[in-house]
């Protein structure tokens, strides 16, 4: 794994008790840590009814492709566990003050940190285990301490320091937005031969479009859909020039209060611009913050707006008959691969495939898809970090490459930018003539305007 | 009789039925101070216990969003707790032994229900235990083989599981044998049990094996709280527990099913 750059954050070994101490606010459900995902619970509930069936094992992508102690999901769980017994159960304490033990196996920082970077967070154990025990929240709790010490991949960790800067992943600035967005326009009048405008920071429209900014500034193709969606329906819509980048890197590296203030950016955003409805672009984890956390979770209290991801609002104009589309535009084999975060996360399965058969010729099912599908083997951040690459491609991704070469398609299609990278990656790694794009990317296609 | 079986039957009783209270007394009042969904599914109560009570109905962050109409967390709580519908989609043949394991515990469990029943009912009671504890040693033995044989499974495995679930093996296995042995009649067990709770170890005539079956159920309850057979309880911690995930049911969900009730707003 990439070593921590000390220009991105200070490199501090976990100070003695600091563990314990955050292992202590999680027992004590401290309301800040317990309304993020419950983490308290989770970990109880692993130490007291965790049954050693192995089934978690069986259905993880990365166990597949590593069969061995240390991909096992509850083994990777036991180095969480036990810091929290260690700090803050009765025998745990009791224990170590006997027979003190250290924090981590061989007393290695950086091979725990390795360790809950072997986990994608995809969640596909938590719908297998017959009893419900999500070893992402653990793995999550792993890395919060992780990002404690200073650990955190340093590509991750850049990230999330530049949300918290700049307000987006990349860092890019006002202008290097306003420039993207211009370029992007430029490129609708030429395709189109209409002034197709993407509206920002427009006070009193009635939606707000939070795309994350790989979108923008990286895969055009999925806003550009979007832009033509809005124009076709007439919708008053606003992007916003300040928030725009729809993404959350402190979920994915466990840093608590970073997750907490990157969604803050756009909810002030919306709430500035007088906005009723967000739709939030093609990312998974900053929806899943947003609406079953931010939004449920009451952490700034009760919104004044309506949350929607632009796979449910456009399934819905598909649905009223509000959008025509041309299939025909799209004749390729089509497949479609469920990012975690919207289908484990949130439930959203059913809005990209409607979206996708309504504009693709041919759409076919990759096995397993849905709630259960396979994670890319990129998830939770991994896709972003190169230091992992091998092991993204012949480890954590391998079931998902077997999966790619046994449906017929010549697209696959996803929901979110860093499965869409992994897939691009696995691609290419195994000599598989794939083309991977976005779902509103295939709208992009296949819109009629009239 | 010698002074080992003396006190197994006689005094070991007062040791591990506290000891087995006690430690779940403590599991439980531990569960109570964390997110238990299994309450939710109680009416909302006002008083003493209110605090509690007022935790269980802050916000919940779902796993998988699925309908959360207080009937069909009922259904499913029933659904998944009752018939594994869950482990049933998942492992078919998992589903089987754990299933018919804990079956052959809850015929055993009921066939002792012939202390306060009448001693005609005997036979009845008896062939309840038979096949009770004949499922299950035969899925005993399978789950305790596959521990062994199965990598992924033998990787998480430690002692304790070990010891656990031979203990557990040796009560259904003795079970069996005290049975097929002829069994102890309820006036037998009526005696014994009298004799137990009021102090003086009323000796009865029993057979050799019962003290072996009296041994292993009482090494069962000490070890229930130090290992992996927690999950007996452990389980109304799980979410899955409400059918807040479709999984636990065994349902997979068909799509995003919106969010209109406000069950899990605060009172
Ligand atoms: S599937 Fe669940 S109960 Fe079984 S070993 Fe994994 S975490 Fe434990
Ligand atoms: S969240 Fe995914 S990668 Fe992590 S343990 Fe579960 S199945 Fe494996």
């Amino acid at each position: 794994m990439e070593k921590p750059d000390k220009t991105v954050r200070e490199k501090k070994y976990i100070p003695s008790g600091l563990a314990g101490t955050y292992m202590r606010r999680i027992a004590e459900s401290d309301p800040f840590v317990r309304e993020i995902q419950d983490e308290p619970s989770a970990l109880r509930l692993y130490m007291d009814t965790c049954t050693k069936c192995g089934v978690c094992a069986q259905e993880c992508p990365v166990y597949y492709g590593q069969p061995d102690k240390r991909m096992h999901p509850v083994e990777r769980s036991r180095q969480v566990l036990r810091l929290y017994k260690k700090y803050t159960t009765f025998w745990g304490r009791f224990w170590n003050a006997i027979f003190p033990k250290p924090d981590f196996e061989d007393n290695n920082a950086e091979l725990f940190a390795e360790r809950m970077y072997e986990c994608l967070t995809c969640r596909r154990c938590a719908a297998f285990c017959p009893v419900g025990i999500d070893h992402s929240v653990i793995s999550r709790v792993g890395r919060s301490l992780v990002d404690l010490m200073g650990l955190t991949p340093p590509s991750l960790a850049q990230g999330t320091h530049n949300s918290f800067e700049t307000g987006n992943l990349e860092g890019a600035s006002a202008e290097a937005f306003l420039d993207a967005i211009q370029f992007i326009e430029e490129e609708l009048k030429e395709e189109t031969g209409r002034d197709i405008s993407i509206p920002l920071d427009r006070e009193g429209a009635e939606i707000f479009f939070l795309p994350p900014s790989g979108d923008v500034l990286v895969y055009a193709e999925n806003l550009m859909g979007m832009a033509k969606i809005f124009h076709a329906i007439g919708a008053d819509w606003t992007m916003s020039s300040r928030a725009f980048d729809g993404s959350n890197f402190g979920f994915t590296t466990g840093n608590n209060f970073s997750m907490k203030y990157e969604n803050k950016h756009y909810i002030d955003a919306c709430e500035k611009l007088g906005c009723k409805l967000m739709v939030m672009g093609e990312c998974g984890h900053a929806y899943r913050v947003m609406k079953f956390m931010a939004s449920e979770g009451r952490w700034w209290g009760a919104l004044p707006f309506e949350i929607t991801s632009g796979f449910e609002y456009t399934a819905q104009l598909i649905r009223t008959g509000k959008l025509k589309l041309d299939p025909g535009k799209n004749p390729d084999v089509v497949t479609y691969h469920d990012a975690c975060q919207f289908a484990a996360g949130c439930g959203i399965v059913e809005e990209p495939r409607e979206i996708l058969k309504a504009a693709c010729a041919d759409y076919r099912e990759m096995p397993d898809g849905g709630y259960t599908q396979w994670c890319c083997g990129g998830g939770g951040g991994l896709s972003a970090l190169r230091s992992v690459r091998a092991f993204r491609m012949e480890v954590s991704g391998k079931k998902k490459a077997e999966q790619m070469r046994e449906t017929d398609a010549k697209i696959v299609s996803t929901s979110c930018l860093q499965c869409r990278t992994q897939l691009k990656e696995i691609a290419r790694h195994h000599k598989m003539p794939l083309k991977i794009t976005g779902v509103h990317e295939m709208i992009n296609n296949a819109i009629v305007l009239e | 009789m010698n002074g080992f079986e003396f006190f197994v039957l006689y005094r070991l009783p007062y040791l591990a039925v506290p000891f087995y209270l006690i430690m779940l007394s403590v599991r439980i009042w531990v569960w109570m101070r964390f997110y238990n969904p299994a309450l939710k599914l109680l009416p909302r109560a006002r008083g003493s216990v209110y605090g509690v009570w007022k935790q269980q109905y802050r916000p919940t962050i779902h796993i998988f969003p699925g309908s959360r109409s207080q009937s069909t967390e009922w259904k499913r709580a029933i659904k998944g707790l009752v018939f594994f519908a869950g482990l049933y989609k998942r492992d078919k043949i998992l589903w089987l032994g754990s299933w018919s394991l804990h079956l052959g515990l809850l015929l055993i469990i009921v066939a002792h229900v012939r202390v306060i029943l009448p001693p005609d009912l005997d036979p009845i009671c008896l062939y309840i235990a038979l096949i009770g504890s004949g499922l299950m040693t035969v899925s005993g033995s399978y789950l305790l083989l596959r521990r062994i044989i199965v990598q992924r499974v033998r990787e998480i495995t430690d002692f304790r599981d070990y010891l656990a679930e031979i203990i557990l093996l040796s009560f259904s296995a003795t079970a069996f044998l005290v049975v097929l042995d002829g069994g102890v009649s309820s006036e037998t067990l009526r005696h014994y049990v009298s004799g137990l709770s009021t102090g003086t170890a009323a000796v009865i005539e029993v057979p050799h094996i019962f003290f072996w079956h009296m041994l292993a159920a009482q090494l069962l309850l000490i070890a229930i709280p130090f290992s992996h057979l927690l999950h007996l309880g452990g389980i109304f911690l799980s979410r899955e527990f409400l059918g807040t995930s479709d999984t636990f049911a065994g349902e997979f969900g068909s799509g995003f099913s919106g969010l209109e009730d406000g069950q899990d707003e605060k009172p």
